[in-house]
């Protein structure tokens, strides 16, 4: 068929065109839903009451610790409950409660006709903020005395002991709880080598105490030391106890 | 040729030929050195006289306190036998005239040399003249006259002591008896340094800082004192003058310096100082602390110094190579180079001293477990060892006299510590401190002057 | 002849007589020297040494004086109290020595049965230790020497210094005396069995020192000599000579010998 080739591809232009405008239409045009059908109330026998209800907090703010009186009445209702632990009340009643932050009391009140809800809320004040009284402060001394104890030797040795260790980690604790005490550490021995050698030795006492100090993180500014020698004893007896606690390494405060 | 003339001839060449001999006689015979047994020296100790009956009351106690001082002294020297009084001729020797030597020869041992003498006072003044006698060759000797106040009468008595010694002995020794100790005395809680006469008279406090001080020791002239105090805080050297007590100046170290050490020369010092290794090792400066320089560089404590009297070589005690607690004695030489341990027994040995003649070290040693000290010597050549106390108590801290013979120590055997003097055999043993706790003693050098005589 | 034949025996040629008086001037100029040498030593002494009834006063030389001892004439250290503050409290003056309570401390050392050769040349005590060695006797340990012998008189042995002959050998002198007892304890004997004899000389200078020593006669054994001079040297400085021998140079010889009685 010859038709006119203008002719096909005006007809394609136009459903073309027509296609896009129904579509846009389409677009456009929303049907509206219907409107909800209304629904009659037919007469019945007359319906049951809704149930109500109220609920009073007295007083509405309290500090804590204090408490406040929930009280609430309703009708037309079989059980009632409020939440936050009251769980199932008579229908008028009334409960103390204590709550330690702001609660919101939410009452229902069910029955035949229906629920009702009513609420409450409890605010819970902070109390008037009172100043404890200040715990009292142990001073650089007395924390020292308490917490810094001295260390003690083996005949003629200037190595730390085990118990010796654990004594220094300990005081090594304790200095880094009070960055500003400074010690002194104080070599000491029994009387029984000679004075000159004894003053030696309790110069490598007190130096082998600081150093472990230092190699548990102590800042060696906060250390020195002295040696005694003999020239110091705790105690002149001569028996084994009493040298025991000459050869020692005595902490004191500078 | 006439007869006269051969005889005169004969006669010429006689009397040439025997004056040859005779000249070749004219050579000085020799002294003839014979090992006889010992001949004792025995000397007669008079006692001294008033010179003036007539003051003899108002000196009867300087004249008592003259006699004894100089018999112990001269006892103490160990060179003399000293006859017993008891048997002298009983006329008192006032002028030398007045010895009868017939009647001394008579005695039951043969007398060497008579001391005698007399005392007078004027002014306030005490006058002795005294004097030798040589009993052999039946002669006096030359005399001294010593003047003095009455409270220097003990000095009195010990510069005649010493002129006795030094000429008795040719000068073997110069006498002991005007030389000091020094020493270490515990008061309260403080220690200070004291120094006292030989046989521990006058003793007067040096220091009076209410702190510790320890280790006293003398410079060689006897001009300086150094020691060890706590005046300060920490154990520090300090070297006072003790001629008027001013500090020389010294550094402070601010942690561990110990037993300082004068050296012979009197110009430098060698202590024991704590290094950064943690140890102390053996130091040697100038007196004011320059030129320091660590001579022993090992890790174990090094301390104790004491100077050969040449001052080329150190010994001193140190805990390397044992235990510790077993401190041993070695020699190095001044620099510190060559150690070599002279002590090699075990235990525990320090407190080393070199006698004034170079030829041993004193030291104190003992048994590891032991806690009593011994004083021993060891010859510093070949290290032979010898024993010098024994028995109860702990002795130890050994100092020579200058003249080598005596020394003095530390020892408990009482009780508590005091000094004591002996003969290096272990006679004439002497306490010579009483009261307190007294240690670490330090014989001065001679405090006199040969030149005259 | 019969000068002749008398004198042949001394192998003497015989002088003519026409020389006689130049020979006799010159016997006369001999025997005049010979005199000269033989005496000359009094008319120039070279150390007279005169003692006891030799000098004057008999009072024994010189008497020299000490000022008053605070200074402690020439020594230094005497603590001046008005410089040094008076302590506090002065220890208690000890009592006298008490010599019951005086316990002599070692029962390992001999106690000296006679005086004074000083204690390291005895015998070594039982050691505690390795290295003591216990040293047999010294042979003359206890040595100071006996004078040599002769009492008075310029040869008799001790020391003749003076040339001539007579008044007070120098070797009585108790200097000579003191001198020889040092040197003699100083002097290190040889093994038992060894015989040594040896002479030094040496020259004391009026402080004391020695100076010149030298060995006048060798025992034939370098050891033996040096142990000799040895104790010569370990003698220096001797103590001064006393003022009689003032200003002079003391020429000493000794004499080593052992053993003794030879």
């Amino acid at each position: 068929m010859r038709r006119s080739p203008y002719l096909f591809s005006a007809a394609i232009t136009v459903i073309i065109a027509l296609l896009i405008s129904a579509s846009a239409c389409k677009k456009k045009v929303q049907p509206t839903p219907p409107p909800a059908a209304v629904e009659t109330r037919r007469p019945e026998a007359p319906p049951p009451a809704a149930p109500t209800i109220s609920l009073t907090a007295t007083p509405a703010a309290i500090e804590k610790g204090e408490s406040s009186r929930l009280s609430w009445t309703s009708t037309n209702a079989t059980g009632v409950t409020i939440d936050n632990g009251l769980g199932t009340v008579e229908p008028s009643g009334s409960r103390e409660v204590s709550p330690s932050v702001s609660t919101t009391y939410m009452a229902r009140a069910s029955g035949p006709g229906g629920d009702a809800v009513a609420e409450a809320r409890v605010t819970v004040t902070a109390p008037p903020s009172v100043t404890p009284p200040p715990l009292p402060a142990i001073s650089d001394s007395e924390f020292f005395t308490s917490n810094i104890k001295d260390i003690f030797f083996d005949y003629d040795q200037y190595t730390i002991r085990e118990d010796a260790r654990v004594t220094l980690m300990e005081n090594a604790r304790a200095l880094k709880e009070r960055p500003g005490i400074r010690i002194l550490i104080e070599g000491h021995c029994d009387d029984r080598g000679s004075e000159k050698y004894n003053l030696a030795l309790g110069d490598q006492r007190a130096n082998a105490a600081r150093d472990f100090l230092i190699g548990q993180g102590i800042e060696a500014s906060r250390i020195d030391t002295v040696s005694y020698g003999e020239e110091r004893p705790f105690c002149e007896v001569q028996d084994e106890e009493c040298w025991q606690l000459n050869r020692r390494a005595h902490m004191t405060m500078r | 040729m006439s007869a006269k003339i051969k005889i005169f001839a004969l006669l010429l060449v006689v009397i040439s030929a025997a004056s040859t001999t005779l000249f070749t006689q004219e050579e000085p015979p020799p002294i003839t050195i014979r090992p006889t047994p010992s001949e004792e020296v025995i000397l007669a100790v008079a006692d001294v006289q008033p010179l003036n009956a007539a003051r003899s009351g108002e000196l009867s106690e300087a004249i008592r306190v003259f006699n004894q001082v100089l018999w112990d002294d001269l006892a103490f020297s160990g060179f003399f036998t000293l006859a017993g009084k008891s048997f002298y001729p009983p006329e008192p020797i006032v002028r030398p005239e007045d010895v009868r030597y017939e009647a001394w020869a008579t005695l039951p041992w043969s007398v060497s040399f008579l001391t005698a003498g007399t005392l007078d006072i004027s002014g306030g003044i005490l006058k002795a003249e005294l004097r030798l006698f040589d009993m052999k060759a039946r002669t006096p000797m030359p005399g001294l006259r010593i003047s003095g106040e009455k409270d220097q009468i003990r000095s009195m008595a010990h510069r005649w002591a010493d002129e006795i010694v030094y000429r008795l002995t040719a000068g073997a020794s110069r006498g002991v008896a005007m030389t000091k100790i020094a020493f270490t005395s515990r008061r309260g809680n403080a220690k200070e340094i004291h120094v006292m006469d030989y046989d521990g008279y006058n003793s007067r406090a040096f220091t009076h800082n209410n702190a510790i001080n320890l280790f006293p020791g003398w410079a060689p002239d006897n001009s300086k004192l150094s020691f060890v105090s706590y005046r300060t805080g920490k154990p520090e050297i300090n070297v006072y003058s003790y001629i008027d007590g001013s500090r020389v100046a010294f550094p402070m170290f601010n942690s561990f310096a110990s037993t300082p050490a004068i050296s012979p020369s009197g110009t430098e010092i060698a202590f024991s100082l704590r290094t950064p290794r943690g140890d102390s090792d053996l130091f040697v400066s100038k007196l004011d602390g320059s030129g320091r320089r660590n001579i022993s560089n090992h890790p174990a404590a090094d301390f104790a110094p004491t100077w050969s009297p040449s001052g080329r070589q150190i010994a001193f005690a140190s805990g390397r190579e044992t235990r510790p607690g077993h401190n041993q004695i070695y020699i190095c030489d001044a620099d510190g180079s060559n150690v070599r341990r002279i002590v090699k027994e075990g235990g525990d040995a320090d407190s080393p001293a070199w006698s004034p003649d170079g030829r041993w070290i004193a030291f104190h040693w003992k048994p590891y477990r032991s806690s009593k000290y011994d004083i021993f010597i060891a010859e510093a050549a070949s290290g032979q060892i010898r024993q010098l106390t024994s028995g109860a108590g702990s002795n130890e801290v050994p100092t020579w006299a200058p003249d080598g013979r005596h020394i003095a120590f530390q020892s408990n055997r009482t009780g508590s510590w005091q000094i004591y003097i002996m003969l290096l055999d272990g006679t004439e043993l002497r306490m010579i401190t009483r009261q307190g706790n007294n240690t670490s003693p330090a014989w001065s050098g001679y405090f006199r002057q040969v030149s005259e005589n | 002849m019969n000068s002749r034949s008398s004198l042949t025996l001394l192998r003497i040629p015989l002088i003519r007589e026409r020389y006689a008086g130049s020979f006799l001037a010159s016997i006369g100029i001999h025997i005049l020297a010979v005199m000269l040498v033989l005496f000359g030593g009094y008319l120039f002494p070279r150390q007279v040494v005169q003692i006891g009834s030799g000098l004057g006063g008999g009072m024994g030389g010189d008497i020299s004086t000490v000022g008053v001892i605070d200074e402690l004439s020439g020594g230094t250290g005497m603590v001046k109290p008005s410089v040094v503050p008076k302590p506090p409290a002065l220890l208690e003056e000890p009592p006298p020595v008490d010599r019951s309570k005086a316990v002599p401390i070692p029962q390992t050392i001999e106690p000296r049965k006679k005086k004074p050769a000083p204690a390291p040349s005895k015998p070594a005590p039982k050691p505690p230790s390795s290295n003591v060695i216990p040293t047999a006797p010294e042979p003359g340990s206890g040595g100071t020497g006996g004078r040599g012998g002769g009492s008075g008189g310029g040869f008799g042995g001790g020391i003749g210094v003076s040339i001539g002959s007579g008044t007070g050998g120098f070797g009585d002198h108790w200097y000579a005396r003191v001198v020889e007892a040092r040197i003699s304890s100083n002097w290190t004997r040889p093994p038992e069995g060894v015989r040594v004899e040896v002479i030094f000389s040496f020259d004391i200078a009026s402080d004391g020192t020695i100076r010149n020593i030298k060995k006048e006669k060798s025992s034939g054994n370098a050891v033996l000599d040096l142990r000799a001079e040895g104790a010569i040297r370990s003698s220096n400085p001797l103590s001064a000579p006393p003022p009689e021998f003032r200003g002079r140079l003391i020429r000493f010889m000794a004499h080593f010998v052992y053993p003794p009685n030879q």
